[in-house]
């Protein structure tokens, strides 16, 4: 009885990691959409403190260039990154005065990491962090993910990830790494190199270190 | 002129230690500066040299909800390696010494002032204590105007990922 249970186990084990590799962007060629026509897209754009939110603010606006309004952003911010969701408030202010589109929704969650924090504790405040991201994703229901490399992104990127192996919606995650990354990768960077659909890099230095990288020019 | 010192949202006390002191400000004034505003950041700090200088105007403070103005009207920023301060710094065509800050544990910011510095953007201070020989060299006319970004490229990638480009796909 106890053999036959251990048996399922490791047969059910086995078919999840077969899933979960055939399925990891790093063993894919990037998957790009047939041709959109006209559903507009949503992205779930995760802001962090320092640097990252102005980057990604500033990578955010390009979308909006030209008449198609082919993107529906909204926003997850650390609950206490306050100025984060002020520099989100005043994006989608500016955004809805100047191309009439709705409020952006924003999304607070636990902080996965303080800068500086350990890495050990860091663990545990990712795990419970990651439950209110796996909520927040299976809620807003996007089509693409875009992080550059915050601690909140992590669990946000995972929990797409994980609704991709359980195969209930396939979402995509395209990750920018910061400008200030140079020489090597930042943690989160490492973290999401294997799962992310595409990795853009801001330095063609990284370009011979990582195979799966794109270089497409400096962005900011 | 002016001069601009800035450490963003950080704690740079050791930079700010050697700009207050006879040997930087002494540097300054023969330079033909004539005024000097500090962003201390995290922290506060009382001036010990600087308010002997008389013809040096000055200004120090920690925090300010908008650095913006600072930066425009100054004529050379000294500041710490953090790379939003540094590109707001280039793109309003400053000419800029970064020093780099070497309490820091994970200093990861020395990378990019390292690689501007090759391509000459800017001028590169690895430890606070050369700050007074870098900024006595420094010459802003072989600095290096930044070019602009390609922004428009990253619109075009998640463009052609989600299947909106206007380009054939085979």
């Amino acid at each position: 009885m106890l053999l036959k249970l251990f048996g399922g186990l490791f047969l059910l084990l086995l078919i999840l990691i077969i899933r979960v590799l055939s399925i990891l962007p790093i063993f894919r060629r990037p998957k790009i959409h047939k041709k959109n026509t006209n559903e507009q897209v949503r992205v779930l754009s995760v802001l962090g403190s320092g640097g990252h939110t102005p980057e990604m603010l500033k990578l955010l606006e390009t979308l909006f260039i030209g008449e198609e309004r082919n993107y529906q952003i909204s926003f997850v911010i650390a609950s206490s990154d306050k100025t984060s969701q002020h520099k989100a408030k005043a994006f989608s202010k500016k955004f809805k005065e100047k191309f009439g589109i709705d409020d952006i929704q924003i999304y607070l969650v636990p902080r996965s990491r303080k800068v500086g924090q350990s890495y050990f504790s860091s663990i545990f405040t990712t795990l419970y962090a990651s439950f209110f991201s796996f909520k927040i994703v299976v809620l807003e229901n996007p089509k693409l993910v875009l992080c550059n490399g915050p601690g909140t992104c992590v669990p946000i990127a995972l929990a797409a990830f994980l609704l991709r192996i359980i195969s209930i919606k396939f979402i995509d995650v395209i990750y920018i790494e910061s400008i200030a990354r140079v020489k090597r990768l930042s943690l989160s960077g490492r973290i999401l190199y294997p799962i992310a659909d595409r990795f853009i890099v801001q330095w063609e230095s990284l370009t011979s270190k990582y195979k799966k990288v794109e270089y497409i020019g400096r962005l900011i | 002129m002016n001069l601009f010192v800035t450490v963003g949202t950080t704690s740079f006390v050791t930079l700010i230690e050697r700009i207050d002191t006879p040997e930087f400000l002494d540097q300054l004034i023969s330079k033909g500066f004539k005024s000097i505003t500090i962003q201390t950041g995290k922290i506060d700090y009382k001036p010990k040299h600087l308010p002997k200088y008389q013809n040096l105007e000055s200004e120090v403070y920690g925090l300010k909800p908008s650095i913006a103005q600072d930066f425009q009207k100054c004529d050379l920023v000294i500041s710490h390696a953090g790379a939003g301060t540094i590109f707001e710094a280039l793109y309003l065509k400053k000419s800029l010494i970064v020093v780099a800050n070497n309490t820091l544990m994970d200093n990861h910011q020395v990378e990019i002032a390292e690689e501007m510095k090759k391509k000459k953007y800017l001028d590169y201070c690895s430890d606070v204590s050369r700050l007074v020989e870098v900024f006595k060299n420094f010459e802003p006319e072989n600095i290096v105007p930044l070019p602009r970004p390609n922004t428009l490229n990253f619109k075009q990638l998640i463009d052609e990922h989600m299947g909106f480009s206007k380009k054939k796909q085979d």
